[in-house]
């Protein structure tokens, strides 16, 4: 049915009424049992017809009850629940009831049914929900000028279809008063005047909601105008530290002038601070006397407070008011390097030039503004005659005696010194036994990584290697014989091994040096074996001079004594060193070649090693780099041009360097280990062990160098 | 028993300094004036002492009052009362400022007042009670019934004032907070005696703007008067000591 049928319904119904006094003045009327129902709820509807109605005209055969299109009742069958009565001659009646009535609005018509059916009365229903009690009812007092408290309530889900009427109650109670504030249609609040409300006066205040099925109240609260009242944001008007209160700043402040009449000692602050590196604010503890304490020394904090008044809302942050706590002595390590000038050989001057520089380490407190740094000799931090560098900078170059081992580094504040960080003037410390094998590793530090070391061997002390090679012959085709041998056990080595020398003879009491007649010797590493060959040739410049005096002497390496060489022969060689060791003399295997033959393999520069502008542990150890000069001594090679002029006979011989306790570590005399070394790829600086699990223990050893856990620590907090 | 110690301590810190904690209001010099004729003619330091012990002998709370005056609900009460008066003195010049606009008739200093006095006694602005430190002749009761007399006088005052000028009700409101208050420690303290008072006839003489300006700024100023007379009265209440 569309829907203007409905109010056609109702029009055509009241043209079908006629007037007569006394009686039923339509033809027919539709009558229900209210024409406001709460959804659901049962509607009882009827329809009166007046059968002697002129219009009808006696043509009615029966009467029908609808609900819009539904029929509800009919006079002849009865539909549904709906039935028919006769009421006296001329009045006919149809009722029926709608059990549940679910619509929000629908129209119960009458027909009579002549020929066509003839529409008679009409009604509209309406159905709706009663009114739900509001939420959240609350009031916030505003102490502003004039005074005011504005209450407000959730409205809940209220039928939108049905006016809803609001109304806030208050009841004091000194004195007892009662008042209401009836609320425009849409609105959710009620601003109360200073005069409807009493400071210290409990009120009861609650919300009465009604619409035309109901009405309902909210639970009643309980204010206190004071303990709702949103404060002003209060003022500081100065923060600063106070005299033995370290870490602390104190702080006064007041209300604002118009809510100053409430006691400060009433009021409950909270206090936030954030000092000028920081990105976020602090809650902070605030103690008696309004201090707040556990700050950093000497730092300048901005401080805010907001305030409330026994439970009632935080008032806003203040405006932020700055101030600075008490500097105190600047506690914690410094973090420091060394650069120090490569100094040759031989007699050492008296004093040596250091370069010292640092920087705060990341558990360094400055407690206030640094002023400079201070390099003594003596870890006495008043002693001012033992100072020999004063400066803002993060650098001193130093001149110091060669005497002096160590110096203490500290910085200093307006209150005071730090603890002196000790500064060794050696390279390395700890406790390194001697003619026991280090690895030192430099690792080059980025901004953001650490990047792959380069490891070095040392030895703290070094003396001839414990044991002689196994010397073989390999091959031999006059004129030449090519020996082999193993390499050294490490833990026989007692020290970095420098060179390999190879004595002859053909007369025992005529010992030759096979580098006297002139050799090229290079040693060739394939994996762990050591290859060296041994070649007696006669090259273009040398030949005449071999042949002359060795290829005669060699008929027939085959039947050489050389293979019967044992260590008591060989102790007659001995001429004496300079050591309390039992000198014990090893042959090296030997290999003559001509430097055009062998292209050199080198690390790459060492500049490349890393960003030390951006070191956090710049190893004061770190070797410069100058240019490795042409033909210098190598670990594992000996190199000579041809003719080879071989070791001054007056020099020592070369093994004796490993009693030498002059730098070890650098890379010049390792150039030639393999890259892919396993010594190159240590993750660390540690006591070299047999075993194969290198690495193993490791982390027992970091606390033995401080700088390479601040560099762990430093990378595992990124 | 007399509290003589506790009463010889306030006065003598009272006359010491040369002046009265309660003379400051011009209502209550008659009073003061009646009790110790001399005080206002003679300023020696000596008649002073001699007054402090004179006063040290008669003054002495009941013991009733002692009792009433430890009770924490009456010490919570007289807490507001300090609290409330704060309030009103601290709005007093904001109101005075937006509802009088006469020129010279200024809070600060109010210089007009000998020149209103007239003024005041045809526009009907009668004086509040005076208050005074408690003693054997103005007990507790006696204080606190003079309160609520002068601030109901205040009350009315404004009221009657307060169709003509926009501005007094948060005043009015405050007053009528302040006089709950006093109310519940009349009731602590278990007084019954009520101060004689009578309601103002202001409102019958407000012929005119002038009329209005001038009874707005007496009332305020009697009331600023009258409230520093309750802090020192609360003051000296508070002093007490079982």
């Amino acid at each position: 049915m569309p829907a203007w049928v409905p109010l056609m319904y109702v029009l055509l119904a009241a043209s079908t009424a006629t007037k007569r006094e006394g009686e039923l003045i339509q033809c027919g009327e539709v009558q229900t049992s209210s024409q406001l129902v709460v959804m659901g709820s049962e509607v009882k509807a009827s329809c009166m017809v007046r059968l002697d109605c002129p219009w009808l005209a006696g043509r009615v055969t029966n009467i029908e009850l609808y609900l819009d299109s539904r029929l509800l009742a009919r006079s002849s069958h009865p539909v549904t629940d709906g039935n028919t009565s006769i009421t006296g001659s001329n009045i006919r009646n149809v009722t029926a009831v709608v059990a549940n009535f679910n619509q929000s609005n629908a129209f119960v018509t009458c027909c009579v049914q002549t020929s066509p059916c003839q529409l008679v009365g009409g009604v509209k229903v309406q159905a709706g929900f009663p009114p739900v009690a509001p939420g959240r009812v609350g009031c916030q007092t505003n102490l502003t000028t004039p005074s005011t408290m504005t209450c407000s309530w959730d409205p809940g889900h209220q039928d939108p279809l049905l006016p809803t009427q609001y109304t806030l109650y208050t009841r004091l109670s000194e004195p007892v008063e009662e008042r209401s504030y009836p609320v425009p249609v849409g609105v959710q609040r009620v601003v109360l005047p200073r005069g409807d409300f009493v400071l210290y006066g409990e009120m009861k205040v609650w919300v009465r909601v009604s619409n035309a099925l109901g009405e309902v109240t909210s639970d009643p609260i309980t204010v206190e105008p004071l303990r709702s009242a949103k404060f002003e944001p209060p003022l500081v008007e100065w923060v600063q530290g106070v005299a033995g209160h370290y870490g602390c700043l104190r702080l006064k402040w007041i209300l604002s002038a118009r809510q100053r009449f409430i006691s400060r000692s009433k009021m409950t602050l909270e206090v936030r601070v954030r000092s000028p590196d920081a990105t976020a604010w602090t809650r902070a503890t605030c103690r008696a006397n309004l201090d707040v304490c556990d700050l950093l020394h000497g730092t300048q904090y901005k401080v805010q407070i907001r305030a409330c008044y026994q439970g009632s809302p935080w008032s806003g942050w203040s405006v932020p008011q700055t101030g600075i706590t008490l500097e105190k002595a600047p506690v914690g390590r410094l973090d420091y390097w060394m650069k120090v000038p490569e100094e040759k050989m031989g007699k050492l001057p008296a004093s040596r030039n250091v370069s010292l520089f640092w920087k705060l380490s990341s558990q360094f407190l400055s407690n206030g503004r640094l002023l400079s740094y201070v390099v003594s000799l003596a870890p006495g931090r008043d002693r001012v005659r033992d100072r020999v560098c004063s400066t803002a900078a993060s650098s001193c170059d130093l001149h110091l005696s060669r005497e002096v081992k160590k110096v203490y580094l500290s910085a200093l504040n307006s209150a005071g010194v730090s603890f002196p960080t000790e500064v060794p003037l050696i390279p390395l410390r700890g406790k390194f036994e001697p003619y026991q094998p280090y690895k030192v590793s430099v690792y080059p530090r980025f901004k953001d990584a650490i990047g792959h070391p380069k490891t070095a061997m040392a030895y703290s002390k070094q003396k001839a290697p414990s044991l002689v090679p196994d010397l073989k012959v390999r091959s031999m085709w006059l004129p030449y014989v090519e020996f082999t041998w193993d390499e050294l056990p490490l833990e026989k080595r007692n020290g970095i091994v420098s060179s390999y020398q190879l004595f002859y003879w053909d007369d025992p009491n005529h010992i030759k040096d096979a580098s006297d007649v002139g050799v090229m010797v290079a040693l060739s590493f394939i994996g762990l074996s050591l290859v060296t060959f041994i070649t007696f040739t006669t090259c273009v410049k040398c030949q005449k001079r071999v042949k002359v005096r060795l290829c005669p002497m060699i008929p027939d390496p085959a039947h050489s004594s050389i293979k019967s060489w044992t260590l008591d022969t060989l102790q007659e060689l001995w001429w004496g060193w300079d050591d309390d060791e039992p000198p014990v003399l090893h042959l090296s295997h030997l290999s003559l070649m001509d430097l055009s033959q062998k292209v050199i393999q080198r690390w790459s520069s060492p500049d490349d090693t890393s960003d030390l502008g951006d070191s956090l542990c710049s190893s004061p150890l770190t070797p410069t780099f100058p240019e490795t000069p042409c033909g210098s001594v190598s670990y594992a090679t000996v190199i000579c041009t041809c003719p080879y002029t071989g070791q001054l006979a007056n020099q020592l011989p070369a093994y004796q360097r490993s009693e030498s306790t002059q730098p070890l570590l650098d890379p010049r005399n390792y150039q030639n280990m393999s890259p892919d070394d396993v010594i190159a790829r240590e993750p660390f600086f540690f006591e070299r062990s047999d075993s194969s699990g290198e690495g193993a223990g490791s982390e027992d050893r970091w606390e033995q160098f401080p700088m390479l856990r601040a560099l762990a620590q430093g990378n595992a907090s990124e | 028993m007399y509290d003589v110690d506790t009463a010889l301590v306030s006065f003598t810190l009272t006359f010491d300094t040369g002046r009265s904690h309660f003379v400051t209001s011009e209502s209550i010099r008659g009073v003061i004036h009646l009790y110790y004729p001399n005080y206002f003619t003679t300023h020696g330091r000596l008649l002073s002492l001699q007054c402090c012990l004179t006063v040290s002998v008669l003054s002495a709370p009941s013991p009733h009052n002692r009792l009433a005056v430890a009770d924490p609900q009456f010490k919570l009460a007289a807490d507001r009362c300090r609290t409330l008066v704060v309030k009103i003195l601290g709005d007093i010049p904001v109101v005075h400022q937006d509802t009088v606009h006469t020129a010279g008739l200024t809070l600060q200093p109010s210089s007009q007042m000998p020149m209103l006095q007239m003024m005041a006694s045809s526009l009907g602005i009668s004086t509040p009670p005076a208050l005074m430190p408690l003693s054997a002749h103005f007990t507790l009761e006696n204080s606190l019934s003079r309160m609520s007399a002068g601030i109901q006088l205040h009350q009315d005052l404004l009221q009657a004032l307060a169709p003509h000028l926009v501005g007094l009700d948060d005043l009015r409101a405050d007053l009528r907070d302040l006089h709950t208050q006093i109310t519940k420690m009349q009731a602590l303290g278990g007084g019954s005696s009520a101060e004689p008072y009578q309601s103002p006839d202001l409102a019958t003489h407000l012929h005119g703007d002038y009329e209005i300006q001038v009874a707005n700024h007496l009332t305020l100023t009697q009331l600023r008067a009258f409230c520093h007379d309750i802090v020192r009265s609360m003051r000296n209440i508070s002093a007490y000591r079982p």
